[in-house]
């Protein structure tokens, strides 16, 4: 967390709230590559909105920030408000492609045909978009902070002012469901040592 | 006794860091050696970590930044944070150069696809189906979601970073103006913080556009021979007339939006139903291969193998390359390494040109696993 630990962010993001556009635009920069990080992890290399994403991010930072109450790191209270505008894109989308995309052609070619072939590595993180809109949002969160940004529970447990229990067993359910999803697939499973 | 439930979380962040020592490095390994679950999980922060750090563009987000800050404030604060950061922005002008490249092999991939079902449509002209020009321009649309005059290409993918909508309106095009009024309309009014996140709180606008291709009138679209009685053709003359049941498109297009939805077995139910009522449908047809990829997404391989045969077998070639690879890939995953060979190389004897073939030659060297 590597905005976190600059320190003037608390003060920064205080100076923010009560409207100092100044602070505001230096903890922007401050925030913004950790925020860049979780956007780009939820929507994907090649998602086409990544960078509607990132601009909605930051937007709803801004105004989320005169209710920022210095409870949790700026950092923490600005993935989160990341990771959830680029999840709500991201199924937004989803729901648009359904509509416009009667089959799964185009799907296919973007799937298989873009991505660097045989890379295992790539599956994986496709896997675990694919679970973030399906698994309830608490556990995706968790699950998308731990991965994507590398956070100890205790900060992920800081940032969603949940218990340091709870996050454990937020995340211990979110890999539940990975490796489900990951032992139907034997050539990631037999990488992975998951097989069952 | 070896105790694996108590998972040394700060040892995998600092292994990213490169601090652990040596006895820390030792008790870390053991723990992974007997533990599924941190191997699992300190694959996934490698994997995300290498694609991540790919991606990162400092100027890019400086430009965000700037959007941002105008959108919220007005172009006063723009000017004003411009002098305190003390580095001017060309807002606007400024979307870089690695965006400008994804956007455009976006576009060029949707123009592919497109260009590939033109082709095959004309193709199977050649060959004598009696499927009419009007028939294909529909197919086509319905197959791509749009009409081939109004191909995702280039406009779009140009557009600068959307701001947010006017509270209430609802861009009737644009899926990431659809999801950005959502998210916008969403911050203000919700209580913001650690215990009422912004984002997820409000429902999706949903109100996107729709591309519908016509309900086919008397039969199925491109299919010459006898057909099955479709329900809707039963009508009786006596009162009271009954509803009339759903075509081959409409029941189409809900197993499509089930599918995207997440509603698998809602999906699976109607892919079934269509090709049932349907069979020679070109909907029912392409539900094969359709369907075949929802399997495939969700780890029935064997499931998917069949869908895929299934429709290789049939005589549709709209979806024929896809479905080439979509066997191979699920052969590959099946671990059945002889028969993946044998269709990534079907795939490339069929379309030496393929977009798949740089996947199917990779598959096909000896040593691939």
């Amino acid at each position: 967390m590597d905005a976190a630990t600059e320190p003037d962010t608390l003060e920064l993001a205080e100076r923010a709230a009560r409207g100092d556009t100044a602070a505001t635009a230096r903890l922007l920069r401050l925030l913004a590559p950790a925020m860049a990080r979780v956007v780009r992890g939820v929507m994907g290399p090649y998602s086409a909105d990544t960078d509607d994403a990132m601009q909605q991010a930051l937007i709803a930072l801004v105004r989320a920030l005169p209710a920022f109450r210095g409870e949790c790191a700026p950092a923490g209270y600005a993935c989160r408000i990341a990771f959830r505008t680029a999840l709500a894109l991201r199924k937004a989308a989803k729901v648009e492609r359904v509509r416009r995309d009667s089959v799964a052609d185009l799907e296919l070619v973007l799937d298989t045909a873009t991505l660097p072939s045989g890379s295992e590595a790539r599956q994986r993180t496709e896997l675990v978009r694919a679970l973030l809109d399906e698994i309830p949002a608490a556990q995706a969160e968790a699950l998308a902070l731990r991965t994507m940004l590398g956070w100890s529970i205790e900060e992920i447990a800081e940032a969603s002012a949940a218990p340091i229990n709870t996050v454990r067993s937020r995340l211990r359910l979110a890999k539940e469901a990975l490796r489900e999803r990951i032992q139907a697939d034997r050539s990631l499973a037999e990488g992975l040592g998951v097989a069952p | 006794m070896k105790v694996i439930a108590f998972h040394p979380d700060e040892l995998l962040g600092r292994e990213i860091q490169g601090t652990l020592s040596s006895e820390e490095r030792a008790r870390l390994d053991e723990h992974l050696e007997g533990c599924a679950d941190c191997r699992l999980e300190r694959q996934l922060r490698a994997d995300f970590d290498l694609e991540l750090s790919q991606q990162d563009d400092a100027s890019e987000l400086q430009s965000f930044v700037m959007g941002a800050l105008e959108a919220a404030h007005g172009r006063a604060a723009k000017a004003s944070s411009s002098n305190t950061l003390g580095t001017p922005v060309i807002k606007g002008a400024s979307k870089p150069p690695k965006a400008l490249m994804h956007r455009w092999r976006m576009s060029l991939l949707a123009a592919a696809s497109l260009g590939l079902f033109a082709g095959l449509a004309a193709a199977n002209t050649e060959t004598g189906s009696v499927v009419s020009r009007a028939v294909r321009h529909e197919l086509v649309a319905l197959v791509v979601g749009v009409t081939p005059r109004a191909a995702p290409s280039a406009p779009a993918s140009f557009r600068a970073p959307k701001l947010p909508a006017p509270a209430g309106h609802v861009e009737q095009t644009s899926v990431a103006a659809a999801a950005s009024a959502g998210v916008a309309d969403a911050v203000p009014s919700a209580p913001v913080g650690p215990s009422a996140p912004v984002g997820l709180s409000a429902p999706l606008p949903r109100a996107v556009a729709v591309v519908r291709a016509a309900e086919p009138a008397a039969r199925p679209l491109g299919d010459a021979s006898p057909l099955p009685v479709a329900p809707e053709s039963r009508a009786s003359f006596a009162t009271p007339e009954p509803l009339p049941s759903p075509g081959p498109t409409t029941i189409f297009e809900r197993a499509n939006t089930a599918r995207h939805d997440g509603n698998m077995a809602e999906a699976r139910a109607l892919y079934r139903e269509l090709q049932s009522h349907y069979p020679r449908s070109p909907e029912a047809l392409l539900s094969l291969a359709t369907l075949a990829r929802v399997d495939l997404d969700h780890g029935q391989a064997a499931s998917a193998l069949s869908g895929f045969d299934a429709y290789l077998a049939s005589r549709d070639g709209a979806l024929r390359e896809q479905a080439l690879s979509g066997r191979a890939t699920t052969l590959w995953r099946m671990g059945r390494r002889a028969e993946e060979i044998q269709a990534w190389r079907a795939l490339l004897a069929a379309y030496p040109g393929s977009a798949y073939g740089a996947i199917a030659r990779e598959r096909l060297v000896p040593d691939a696993q």
